[in-house]
């Protein structure tokens, strides 16, 4: 800058240096300087109109903010977009200063540009993203209120209007209990959660929400919170169907599987008569008494087949209460300890310390250990090995608490694998009904959990219980009791 | 020598109930309660007759009877498959599974009765009567 009289070499310097334009004006809109930001950005423009320069045009802009600067003297900031000197649009601030020679009369007006462009553009991206994203995405204020939410959030739930978000969400009247945004205001921290919420056709919504802290204040207090909220409902049908179609195959098998038992069953009775028949013909008193307990021992059968199945059959719905996991592991060991000692089956646990209660239905979860620490004994006792172990492990990782039966025993092959949890499949002969691994699976699904397990023959099977706490069943009963209940339901 | 018919069954009273039947009819029997040890026991003994619980703990007889189908010394032994399930379907898998396994001599579908139990075995040995003409109870 070098033409306009009211420089000195300091200012000169100073203004040419700076990091954005800086063009002076005369009352004709005349350009009459600028520095060398404004010429990377406009081309050399002295001499040339301001209107020509900024927009391309060939009169004056009928809506100058310059005009109204040289009028009354005040200084104005205001945003605008224009052409660049390769004709890109440019979007920027422009800060205009009245300059006067007499320090009266308003002769020129200095602009001081900033380049915005990049800044437009992040914020159309931004909007972009935040409009068409596939999720319910809010902003809320520390009041929880939704002062800006996006497209999906709209159609879905209404118009925020400032509303409350646990009244756009969830129809409530008041905050949500485990709200993951006010925990983000409280500790700047992301959390997730899993909800159920109301559209605005009265429909439930399943989402999982993520919360993040978006805007701090002065004293770098949190000021906003984004909540973003991935839509679960048709992944929740789809599990609930699953679990509809699990069931009603549970069904079939228990038809199929049921007439299986029974011919077993009948084959070991029509045995029975045979041996006690050919014994009264032969006169062979050993022989009639083999047979009359072949008879007991298969009537006996009948009698078990009927009580599992009945068991199996009833207690759709567990009866949850707050219970210590850690206390039906220890008691289900002490119920096994003396039959794996009679057999040389050395059994242990391993308890993760600090494991919360959980709501669970203590006689169920009582009732699923014990099956499974029976059969991993059975498969100890399969297996000529010395070493033959038992163990039982309760974890908690990342909210899911595990039970977890390992043994050494004789292992599955793949078709056992397959059949494990058929009805009436057993690998026991008549020491089993083949209903302990489906009652259990019908108990841990009953709690939303998952049973699996992991097998290979001649090393040993470790059956696992999965039971994630936001799936688990509300307690019944608020107080946490003992689960000396269990010996109640280990009779069911 | 009377023909010798090995029994696998996990189930011990079936394994004495169609021991004894057959014994009273003649045979020599031998039984097998589980499956692992099988294979020895039918090298060894090379029976003339087979007969075969579908499911057992450890190995299932399926895979037992794969097995056998490939073993040089019992390939040509007669099979009886016995099944607490549908026999036709289960052994219809197998086959499935298995085009190149040869399906087995015979099947019997639990509960068995004695009679049809003989009358089965001493068809698949091709003999006219039992060997010692006793008929069973």
């Amino acid at each position: 800058m070098n033409g306009f009289a009211w420089r000195d070499n300091q200012a000169a310097t100073l203004l040419e240096e700076m990091p954005c334009g800086v063009v002076i004006i005369d009352s004709n809109w005349c350009i009459v300087d600028h520095n060398r930001a404004f010429a990377d950005v406009y081309g050399e423009s002295v001499g040339k109109p301001c209107y020509t320069v900024y927009k391309d045009r060939g009169t004056p802009c009928a809506d100058c903010v310059a005009r109204d600067t040289f009028a009354d003297g005040k200084q104005r900031i205001l945003e605008e977009s224009g052409k660049d000197r390769h004709g890109q649009t440019i979007h920027y601030l422009a800060q205009l200063t009245p300059l006067s020679e007499d320090g009266k009369q308003v002769t020129h007006v200095a602009a001081i540009t900033t380049d915005l462009t990049a800044t437009k553009r992040l914020q159309r991206e931004y909007q972009t993203l935040f409009e068409k994203v596939p999720c319910f995405v809010t902003v809320l204020n520390r009041d929880r209120r939704v002062v800006k939410a996006n497209e999906m959030f709209r159609r879905t739930f209404g118009e925020p209007r400032g509303e409350f978000c646990y009244r756009l969400f969830k129809q409530r009247r008041t905050e949500c209990e485990d709200c993951p945004a006010a925990k983000t205001f409280s500790d700047g921290l992301s959390h997730t959660s899993q909800h159920i919420g109301t559209a605005c056709d009265g429909s439930p919504k399943h989402y999982v929400v993520s919360t993040a802290a978006l805007v701090r204040g002065e004293s770098d207090d949190i000021t906003h919170v984004i909540e973003m909220c991935l839509d679960v409902t048709d992944m929740v049908k789809l599990e609930e169907e699953k679990l509809v179609a699990e069931r009603l195959a549970a069904v079939g098998q228990t038809v199929a599987g049921l007439s299986h038992g029974i011919k077993n069953i009948m084959t070991g009775l029509e045995g029975g008569m045979y041996v006690t028949a050919t014994g009264l013909k032969k006169g062979d008193h050993s022989r009639i008494e083999r047979g009359w307990e072949m008879l007991e021992r298969n009537m006996g059968r009948i009698s078990e087949l009927a009580r599992d199945l009945l068991s199996f059959s009833r207690g759709d719905q567990p009866n949850p209460q707050l219970i210590d996991p850690a206390q039906i592991v220890k008691e289900v060991t002490a119920l096994y300890e003396e039959l794996a000692a009679q057999n040389d089956i050395t059994m242990s646990i391993q308890i993760q310390a600090d494991i919360q209660p959980a709501s669970m239905d203590p006689g169920g979860i009582h009732d699923c250990l014990a099956n499974l620490v029976s059969n991993a004994c059975d498969a100890c006792k399969l297996t000529h090995d010395s070493e033959r172990k038992v163990t039982i492990r309760l974890i908690e990782e990342s909210t899911v608490i595990a039970f977890e039966v390992s043994d050494t025993g004789c292992g599955m092959d793949n078709d056992v694998k397959q059949r494990a949890f058929t009805s009436f499949f057993t690998t026991k002969g008549s020491g089993g009904t083949g209903l302990g691994l489906l009652t259990t699976r019908k108990i841990v699904q009953q709690h939303g959990g998952e049973i699996s397990f992991n097998s290979t023959p001649g090393v040993g099977t470790t059956f696992r219980l999965s039971f994630p706490r936001k799936r688990l069943p509300n307690p019944a009963a608020a107080e946490t009791t003992d689960t000396k209940g269990a010996d109640n339901a280990s009779t069911r | 020598m009377s023909p010798l018919v090995i029994i696998i069954d996990d189930e011990v009273d079936i394994t004495t109930f169609l021991g004894l039947a057959l014994e009273d009819a003649g045979y020599r029997v031998q039984t097998l309660n589980e499956a692992t040890h099988a294979m020895e026991l039918l090298r060894r003994e090379r029976p003339d007759l087979i007969c075969l619980d579908l499911l057992m703990p450890e190995q299932t007889g399926a895979s037992l009877y794969q097995e056998i189908r490939l073993d040089t010394t019992l390939r040509q032994t007669p099979v009886l498959i016995l099944s607490g399930l549908n026999a036709r379907e289960e052994l219809g898998q197998l086959l499935h599974q298995d085009p190149n396994l040869e399906p087995p001599a015979g099947y019997l579908e639990k509960p068995v009765e004695a009679e049809a139990f003989l009358q089965l075995i001493q068809q698949l040995l091709g003999v006219g009567d039992t060997p010692d003409g006793e008929s069973p109870a």
